[in-house]
Formats: structure tokens, C-alpha cells, sequence
């Protein structure tokens, strides 16, 4: 495999914040309340101590950006199938174009 | 508290409905169970020395020689006692609970000074004490207004004290509470029963904001409550949610239930609607008011 722009793949760098935005929180905050009567019903009995990534929210929406970065990625980078080199010969030779025109009836002069 | 002023004019055409005789002292156009002066004719009563000669029915005294004196049914006004809670928990949603309040009752006096029946208004539930004012006719009702308007919903006072100091001054033949009801289970049902026992046929208007019906705790750790302090780490979830909707189905239907029992009229006031709404929606389909065309 060879790659045509190899300097494409500093992009994947891009997954890092993609990450993390998934990962990041907003800070649980503290809220005044009217009365606590109402809300006895769904009290926790200990403080959440869950961290973060242990389970980064919309898990499926991260999976489908991930792989759509990696695909672009993979676009820009335009990797192509080399096994004609891995065989050892030289591209003029592969690419050398061999016409024989004998066979073709010629139109006569005059 | 801010009040709409502009708007209270619109319902001087409605009266409030007598739920039963008038007791106010002050005459009036309603039909009371005192004796005494008035157009309707009541019953007879032996002569006392000391009664008008005027009041004797001589005919009946020429036929079987026994002075009678006629009585009549005194026609007096509406005494209207409205109570309004300012406790902290007001001081929520928005419109605030407490401004919906307010509104709500300037639109009842209004409705009863516009008909000469006296109104008594007190604010109870706060850290103010002596929040509390009379008015006869329209001439009182800034008054009223200038009460509510410098009342602030804040700290929590023991309303059921403030609310029997202000049920022990005078009869009142209607009475009107209005409050979100948030008080601990005993303590909201001794006012419940308070009320009743002050009035025949007492009203309560239970203000219900945004923050009750569907409050938003995402990305909420813990809820403070503004009036005790007391602090609670909440579930976060849709079963948190779930819960607390069917938990609020319940204490509602509860509250409602206990009222029935009690002789109370129940009546909800979302914030979200307005005071029109309420005036000529559940207002007048429980016959607190009335047009002025229908009868005392």
C-alpha cells in the first residue's frame, strides 16, 4: 500500500478534541428549589461519583463521527494498491505501452 | 409583587357569588339571616317596649288584640376575606408564583369593592408580619394594591399563626386562600382545616408554576429547598422523571381530595395561564362569580 498525501494522516490529530467533547460534562450544578416536597421522591441516596469516561454520552454518535473522520482522512491520504512494485518491476516498465500495428491493414499512398 | 392595574378594570361587571346569607355589618344588597330593617318580610315577634310603632301590624292587633311587630330580612354586603401565602416558595417560576398571586387576588377585590361587599386582605407565610389591609369600597382598593405591591415573597413565617390572627378578626362569608401548598404534609393540612372552619364554603386556589409540573434537573447534582435550606442529591434519568410525574399526580389529586372532604373549593391556578381565564373559566363554572344579571 502507498499513500499519496502520507501528511494527510496528521488529520486523524482532529479525534482527539472529537473525543473529548464527547466526554466532557457540564458541571453539575446546584439548584434553588421552591420546596423540597415534591422532589423527596427521586433523591439519590449518595453523591454520583461516576467519572466521565466511563461512559462518554451519545456512545453510538461518537462511534459514527469517529469513522467519518477516518474515512476523510482516508480519502485525503488516497492510499492506492502498490503489489506491481512488490514484484520487482520498475514502474517504466509497467506503465511501458507496446503497440503492434503489423496486423493493421494500411491505407497505400497515391 | 407587581400588580397588572390596567387589567382589574375588566371585571367590574362580575360580583362574587353568595354562598349563603350575608353576615358583613355594612348594608348592602344581599340577603342576610339578621332581622330587622329591609324590604323582604320575615316573621312576626311579640311587641317590646322600645320598637318602633311602625313596625306593629295593627291589623293583626285590632283581629286578636296582641301587638306583633314585623320583622324583615336585612339586606347587608359580602364579607370577603382573602388570604394570599408569600411564604419563599413563592418567589418561583416565571410569571412568579407569587405575582400570579397577587394578581389574581386584586382581581377578586375588584370584583367585591366594585359591589360595595367589604374586603379584608392579608398576606401570610413571610418573614413581614402585619401585611395586612381593609377596604370598604373602590376608595380602599389602592390600599390593597399598595399592599400587594411592597408584600415580597421571602423567608417562611409560621402561616398557620399569621392565618388564625387574620380568620379571628370578624366573620367572613368568603374566604379565598391562594397558595402553592408546599408545606410539609401536617402542616398544610392544618390550614386546610382552618379554612374550613373559618368560612361555610372557603376557596382555595393552589398557584402551580413551571418548576412544579415539569421541572428541569438535567445536569442538576442537588436541589436546595429556598425555604428550609435542607439539601437532597437528586436521580438524574427518565425514571427519575417518570417518578417524579406520577408522584405529582398523586399529591395533587391528593390535596384535592382532602379539600372535598373538608368543604373546600378546590381550584388549580397555573401561572402559565392568566387571570381572565381563571376569572371566566373555573371561577365562574364553580359559581364563585357571577354576572351582574344573576341573582344574590
Amino acid at each position: 500500500m502507498s499513500a499519496s498525501f502520507p501528511f494527510a494522516l496528521a488529520a486523524l490529530v482532529l479525534a482527539v478534541p472529537l473525543v473529548a467533547a464527547y466526554l466532557h460534562r457540564r458541571r453539575r450544578v446546584e439548584k434553588r428549589v421552591p420546596s423540597l416536597l415534591l422532589l423527596r421522591v427521586i433523591a439519590g441516596t449518595s453523591r454520583p461519583t461516576r467519572r466521565a469516561w466511563s461512559r462518554p454520552r451519545h456512545l453510538v454518535s461518537l462511534v459514527l463521527v469517529l469513522l467519518a473522520l477516518v474515512g476523510l482522512v482516508l480519502a485525503l491520504v488516497d492510499l492506492h494498491d502498490d503489489h506491481l512494485w512488490t514484484r520487482g518491476l520498475s514502474k517504466k516498465q509497467v506503465l511501458a505501452e507496446i503497440v503492434d500495428d503489423i496486423a493493421v491493414p494500411r491505407r497505400r499512398e497515391g | 409583587m407587581h400588580v397588572d392595574r390596567a387589567a382589574l378594570s375588566r371585571f367590574v361587571a362580575l360580583r362574587l357569588r353568595a354562598p349563603g346569607a350575608a353576615t358583613a355589618l355594612q348594608a348592602g344588597d344581599r340577603r342576610s339571616a339578621f332581622r330587622g330593617r329591609g324590604l323582604e318580610f320575615a316573621d312576626y315577634r311579640p311587641y317590646d317596649p322600645g320598637d318602633d310603632l311602625r313596625l306593629v301590624d295593627w291589623n293583626v292587633y285590632f283581629r286578636l288584640g296582641t301587638a306583633l311587630v314585623r320583622q324583615f330580612h336585612e339586606e347587608r354586603s359580602l364579607s370577603v376575606k382573602l388570604c394570599l401565602d408569600v411564604s419563599a416558595s413563592m418567589d418561583f417560576g416565571s410569571p412568579r408564583k407569587a405575582d400570579h398571586g397577587a394578581q389574581l387576588v386584586a382581581t377578586l377585590a375588584m370584583i367585591a369593592l366594585a359591589h360595595r361587599d367589604p374586603v379584608v386582605l392579608a398576606c401570610v407565610g413571610g418573614r413581614q408580619r402585619g401585611l395586612r389591609a381593609r377596604a370598604v369600597n373602590l376608595d380602599g382598593m389602592p390600599e390593597l394594591l399598595h399592599l400587594l405591591e411592597r408584600a415580597e415573597p421571602d423567608g417562611v413565617g409560621d402561616t398557620h399563626t399569621q392565618l388564625v390572627a387574620h380568620l379571628g378578626q370578624g366573620r367572613a362569608d368568603r374566604l379565598v386562600f391562594v397558595s402553592d401548598l408546599l408545606q410539609p404534609d401536617s402542616e398544610r393540612d392544618a390550614l386546610l382545616r382552618l379554612c374550613a372552619a373559618s368560612c361555610p364554603r372557603p376557596i382555595v386556589m393552589h398557584v402551580l408554576g413551571p418548576d412544579e409540573l415539569d421541572p428541569d434537573l438535567e445536569d442538576v447534582e442537588r436541589v436546595v429547598d429556598a425555604e428550609t435550606g435542607e439539601q437532597l442529591v437528586i436521580r438524574d434519568g427518565r425514571e427519575a422523571k417518570a417518578a417524579y410525574r406520577e408522584h405529582l399526580v398523586q399529591w395533587l389529586a391528593g390535596v384535592e381530595a382532602r379539600c372535598r372532604a373538608l368543604g373546600i373549593q378546590y381550584m388549580r391556578a397555573e401561572t402559565t395561564g392568566t387571570t381572565a381565564d381563571l376569572v371566566h373559566g373555573p371561577l365562574f363554572r364553580g359559581q364563585v362569580v357571577e354576572h351582574m344579571a344573576g341573582g344574590a
